[in-house]
């Protein structure tokens, strides 16, 4: 079987139950004896092991089959101790680094030593050997539920019933950790002939025989019923076993009444597998799938409309069934955005740990909250989001919190837009003190300094080069600064605005469209060719009078409000021949690292919601080309960003 | 033995391997690229995509020339990029053990090699090196 | 009160007498001396009487004064105006008088009035009597005159009617002339009809074949513009067949692509690919020899639509002078036909006339014996006019002897005056 079609499942997957097992252990510290979270580890773990046994990387099965044990360990004795889940922390750790060297194609690293230790603290479960770990850090983390209105989506995404049925039979997989590592499961189907008396009977002794060639996990009818004496004339039997097939079916057939033996191949794992796809990777309802296959038929049947419409030349009936297709077409764009969205908590679920870690090196006592971390977010959104969520939250520990505080990371729907907050309640940012800081760096002369309004200033952080640490921390060293953070945001569409006040904590405020696939537009003509600019990038239109405009020696400016503000051709900048002015110009208001920059366009086409078509080589390769969405004609509207073009085309000059 | 698209330009036979070849299609609609310049003289809308077309005569020095009204689309490997090529023939089987070095006069043309088919002369394509042609030209 | 003349003088003396003693009575009483009461008794007594006298004796005198004038004036003849006494209180045998007188005045006046009126009337009538009676004679002799005249008349009608009687023999021969020429020519007129019927009738046939021949022309033309635009249609399919070939071309190609991504399976399908190319080719080139061919026969077609033109326009041109023919034949016929109908009716009428100048003729000879007749009684009639016309002549002396009688009794009775309006 070609395993690398699952490869980035596999991978995915693996990421977030990594991710599980890390917020749960945070989770467990606070409540040692909550025998849920152990389940739910237990569960954690056997998911990854199974994961990677099937893809054949050994060492990341071995290892998280160790965990599993110990786990199974804790389970039993109802406990955790807490040494333990530093060790436990760590063996997650060691997962997480095996699942890089596996993404980057690298040769697994080795977990021998983390083995060994493992052995030697088996034995001595209780001693530990992580005592040294101070114990008077706690981190007290609080997952808060999605306040109300999230409730529905949480509940939708998560499918209760089905994660029940899966832990359930993963229970009764249990069992199986004991056999051979290269050992292989199965189901077996015997069926008894006809009118075989004392079925029941023949029924166990099969079982009994199954039992001997290896490990039977289940069996329908199981030996309880068949003791019942409940008569049947087919079992059928879940086996691990390091026999060969043939092997089990001379056996079997050995027994008299036993008509026929079939093997149906590894299906328990394919379903588990098929199941983790569905529950975990893609989320796609069972309910929702229905109305795919339901809009897929209408579809089929809407076509077969069209066709005889057209043949018959029913102009009326073609039009009705247009109408009617676009309809169907709708539904199945928002549902196929509906499977799309992840809930938040998919790069959530790693900042317990984050937080747990963080706490303990900076010595501080640091609390996260977490609301609303049901919202669903288109998946390549999330993807991006990673990074600057987890920036975030270090720099609220790193430069808000002071001693002691909470950090809460909340997320809710503003219309069609999420809204994800980073808010700390530590000492807040000083305008005044980033307005100094932005000079002594030579970013800005003192009046441009000065005119900043409070809102531009905090802004300020976002700069390249700009940093308010006073002292280089480890986290803060990684080299994700809040330029990469606005930057990231800015390129999902999304905009980036900081809340804060001395003594009132800071407020770090993302709102990203629910849906990078879909963004909304503005379209412009220059010389006859449709553009679009991204409404995020747009700070607003507007039409000057021949009158507003002003030299500035070379350059062409305009007021607004107090502001001066440069105003560049994008006629001109895209190498277009010039159209003769009119009485009006018409200006699209955007943003060039934090300046303020009017660009002037032909004509205002229309604002509208766009598909965006990722760019081919070497369209990729063109500064100032984000993308392109297809119009209702079939025609190509190429979607501009226009930093990166006046940056290219070298207009813009940091005077 | 491999199959070859082959098309003329001037007296030139070209020929470009079919495995990097997705499809080829007829007379697409060209939609304008904001500061393309050079080679790439558009974009298509392909099944959805939205694919460069590069202009192949003027690739291998000969602008300004009749063009085919088909174009070659090369696989996802090769970027899917669109070729405009002129005088498509037909596709021949080429025997790639003949193929000789590029002559002097073609360097920096991304020609692979030479093979002979039926008493011509043909230019073997090196998509690789167009790829890189395009990058060095709009990757700076 | 009427008082008679001689009471009226014993009524006078007494009153003289009284006033007398009247007087003798009242003097005494008066205060004047006694030796002229006397006297005065005396003179009052004559005064008295005088008075008295005098008044009786004018009024006496100019009553009787009176009378004999008129008794004057009706001697004269003058017997217009009654007498009239002065009024008095007391009438006498004088006013007697003047009433008998008045009567005779009247009873002259109404007896000289009657007989002026009679002589009046007489003369009247024998002024109209003699008027008339020269009037009579004047007319007589003017009957006499006319008479004559017309005696004279009915001679020259006789002489006339003769003659007419001549002509009208003469004018009947003539009709016959006549009668006979229009039969003759409604004949003639009749045999133009028929011979133009004839040519009319030949002329439509050879127009129906002239527009037969016409009518397959022009359908023969239209089946080459049809046969055209099948050509036409010939070439669309024709190229469609060429787009066909190429886009099965252009998949021929993409199915070798296909064909050698799909490694060793897809060498049979490259086969077949490779063919469907060939087919593909081989449909172009007959697609383009079709195409050729098609063009060919359209060229070759549209020429001989356009002599079909030709020929069509000449047809054309050759049944529009025989529809010509055909309506001056029509027009022929027509007009003969009228002249056949006029002559017949020509003849028709001579015949009538022929009976009626016959008619005529009889007519004539009767008004010849009236006329004769005529004359003699004329004759007749002139001679009794002129006996009459001397008789009249008698008859008017007379009256004008009458006349004047007449004339002289009126002038007599002129003499008296009757009224004042009688006068003149």
């Amino acid at each position: 079987m070609d395993m690398s079609q699952y490869r980035e499942l596999f991978l995915s997957e693996t990421r977030e139950h990594i991710n599980n097992l890390n917020q749960l252990v945070v989770t467990l510290e606070q409540e040692p004896d909550n025998r849920e979270i152990i389940d739910a580890l237990f569960r954690e773990a056997h998911s990854i092991k199974g994961m990677a046994a099937t893809m054949g990387f050994d060492r990341m099965a071995q290892l998280s089959h160790h965990l599993e044990d110990m786990l199974d360990g804790f389970r039993t004795t109802g406990e955790v101790p807490s040494p333990s889940v530093d060790y436990l922390l760590a063996g997650i750790d060691l997962l997480d680094g095996l699942l890089d060297d596996l993404q980057s194609n690298q040769p697994e690293r080795a977990i021998d030593s983390f083995m060994i230790c493992a052995s030697k603290e088996e034995l001595t479960p209780i001693a530990g050997i992580l005592q040294d770990t101070p114990e008077e850090v706690q981190t007290i983390v609080a997952i808060e539920e999605a306040p109300e209105e999230f409730q529905t989506t949480v509940a939708i995404e998560e499918a209760p019933e089905e994660f029940q049925a899966t832990v359930a039979i993963e229970e009764e997989v249990t069992p199986l950790t004991k056999a051979a590592p290269e050992s292989d499961a199965f189901q077996v189907l015997v069926e008894l002939a006809e009118n075989t008396p004392a079925a029941a009977a023949r029924g166990i002794l099969i079982l009994r025989e199954l039992e001997k060639s290896g490990e039977l996990m289940s069996s329908n009818p199981d030996m309880t019923a068949l003791r019942s004496g409940t008569p049947c004339h087919q079992i059928q039997a879940w086996l691990r076993t390091s026999l060969t097939k043939i092997h089990i079916e001379e056996a079997l057939l050995r027994i008299s009444g036993v008509a026929k033996v079939r093997f149906i191949d590894d299906r328990r794992k394919d379903e588990n597998s098929i199941r983790d796809e569905g529950d975990r990777t893609v989320r796609v309802r069972t309910g929702l799938l229905d109305q795919f296959v339901n809009l897929t038929g209408e579809l089929i049947t809407n076509r077969y409309m069209l066709n005889t419409a057209t043949s018959a030349r029913d102009w009326d009936k073609l039009t009705q069934t247009l109408s009617q297709t676009s309809r169907l077409i709708d539904d199945l764009h928002h549902h196929v955005l509906q499977a799309r969205l992840m809930p938040l908590e998919n790069i959530t679920g790693r900042l317990p740990r984050i937080i747990r870690d963080l706490s303990r090196k900076s010595d501080k006592k640091v609390a996260l909250r977490l609301i609303g971390a049901g919202v669903g977010i288109d998946r390549a959104i999330l993807e991006e989001l990673t990074d600057p969520l987890v920036h975030l939250v270090r720099n609220a520990v790193d430069h808000g919190i002071e001693k002691e505080g909470t950090v809460t990371v909340s997320a809710r729907r503003e219309k069609d837009l999420v809204l994800i907050e980073v808010a700390d309640d530590g000492k807040g940012m000083n305008p005044e003190h980033l307005r100094q800081k932005a000079v002594d760096r030579g970013l800005m002369t003192a009046p441009q300094a000065v005119s900043l309004c409070d809102r531009d200033a905090l802004m300020l952080v976002c700069q390249p080069g700009f940093s308010t640490a006073e002292t280089v921390t480890e986290t803060s060293g990684r080299g994700v600064g809040m330029d990469v953070v606005k930057e990231a945001v800015s390129s999902l569409g999304g905009t980036l605005e900081i809340i804060s006040a001395p003594g009132q904590g800071a407020r770090f405020q993302m709102r990203l469209p629910l849906s990078i696939a879909i963004i909304k537009i503005l379209l412009v003509s220059c010389a006859g060719h449709p553009l679009a600019i991204p409404i995020t990038r747009v700070q607003r239109t507007l039409d000057l009078s021949t009158s507003e405009i002003h030299y500035s020696g070379q350059k062409r400016v305009f007021h607004l409000g107090e502001e001066v503000v440069s105003l560049y051709s994008l006629t001109e900048t895209l190498g277009l021949p010039e159209v003769a002015a009119g009485e009006t110009t018409w200006v699209v208001l955007t943003e060039v690292h934090g300046r303020r920059v009017g660009l002037q366009v032909d004509h205002f086409l229309g604002q509208r919601e766009a598909f965006v078509k990722r760019l081919g080589f070497p369209l990729n390769l063109l500064p100032g080309l984000s993308g392109a969405t297809v119009e209702g004609n079939g025609h190509v509207v190429f979607i501009i960003d226009p930093q990166p073009l006046l940056e290219d085309r070298q207009l813009f000059s940091n005077d | 033995m491999a199959l070859t698209l082959i098309f003329t330009l001037e007296e030139e036979v070209y020929g470009l391997e079919i495995d990097a070849i997705q499809e080829i299609i007829e007379e697409p609609a060209l939609h304008y690229v904001p500061r393309a310049e050079g080679v790439l003289t558009g974009a298509i809308n392909f099944h959805g995509q939205v694919l460069a077309v590069i202009d192949l005569p003027t690739l291998l020095g000969f602008p300004g020339r009749e063009r085919d009204h088909r174009q070659v689309v090369l696989t996802p490997e090769f970027k899917s990029l669109v070729l405009t090529v002129s005088n498509i023939q037909r596709i021949v089987k080429l025997d790639l053990t003949t193929l000789q070095p590029p002559p002097e006069n073609t360097q920096g043309r991304a020609i692979r090699g030479v093979a002979e088919l039926d008493e011509m002369m043909v230019k073997l394509l090196d998509t690789d090196e167009i790829i890189n042609q395009l990058e060095n030209q709009y990757g700076e | 009160m009427r008082i008679e003349i001689s009471y009226k003088f014993i009524i006078g003396f007494l009153i003289v007498v009284v006033s007398g003693v009247v007087v003798n009575l009242v003097v005494p009483h008066l205060q004047i001396p006694p030796e002229f009461q006397q006297f005065f008794s005396v003179t009052c007594a004559l005064v008295v009487g005088l008075i008295f006298g005098s008044i009786f004796s004018r009024a006496f005198t100019a009553n009787i004064r009176r009378l004999t004038s008129a008794g004057d004036q009706i001697s004269q003849g003058d017997l217009s105006e009654d007498i009239q006494l002065k009024e008095s209180r007391f009438p006498d045998e004088t006013s007697d008088l003047a009433n008998a007188m008045n009567h005779i005045q009247k009873s002259l006046r109404n007896l000289v009035g009657d007989i002026r009126g009679i002589s009046f009337k007489v003369a009247g009538s024998a002024q109209n009597l003699s008027g008339t009676s020269q009037e009579v004679s004047a007319s007589a002799q003017e009957v006499a005159r006319t008479v004559d005249q017309i005696s004279k008349g009915a001679e020259t009608q006789a002489e006339m009617v003769e003659e007419s009687n001549r002509l009208f023999k003469e004018v009947a021969i003539s009709i016959n002339l006549v009668a006979k020429a229009a039969k003759n020519v409604a004949e003639s007129a009749h045999q133009t009809v028929e011979t133009a019927k004839s040519g009319s009738e030949m002329a439509s046939v050879s127009l129906g074949s002239i527009r037969q021949v016409l009518a397959e022309a022009e359908s023969s033309s239209q089946q080459m513009y049809n046969f055209i635009g099948q050509l036409q249609r010939i070439s669309k399919f024709v190229e469609v067949i060429n787009g066909v070939a190429q886009k099965t071309n252009l998949l021929a190609l993409n199915a070798t692509i296909e064909a050698a991504r799909a490694g060793e399976y897809g060498r049979g399908f490259a086969v077949v690919a490779e063919e469907i190319r060939k087919l593909a080719d081989s449909s172009t080139i007959s697609a383009n020899e079709i195409t050729d061919l098609v063009e060919g026969i359209r060229a070759e077609g549209q020429q001989v639509q356009s002599s079909m033109g030709q020929v069509i326009e000449e047809m054309e041109s050759s049944r529009e002078a025989v529809d010509r023919t055909n309506q001056a034949f029509s027009a022929i016929t027509q007009k003969a036909v009228g002249t056949q109908t006029k002559a017949n009716s020509i003849a028709e009428l001579s015949v009538q006339q022929i009976s009626s100048a016959e008619q005529i003729t009889r007519a004539i000879d009767e008004i010849d014996k009236v006329v004769s007749d005529n004359a003699a009684a004329t004759e007749q009639v002139s001679a009794a006019t002129q006996e009459q016309s001397a008789a009249m002549e008698e008859l008017a002396q007379s009256a004008l002897h009458l006349s004047n009688l007449s004339e002289t009794m009126l002038q007599i009775v002129k003499q008296f005056k009757l009224a004042e309006e009688d006068q003149d």
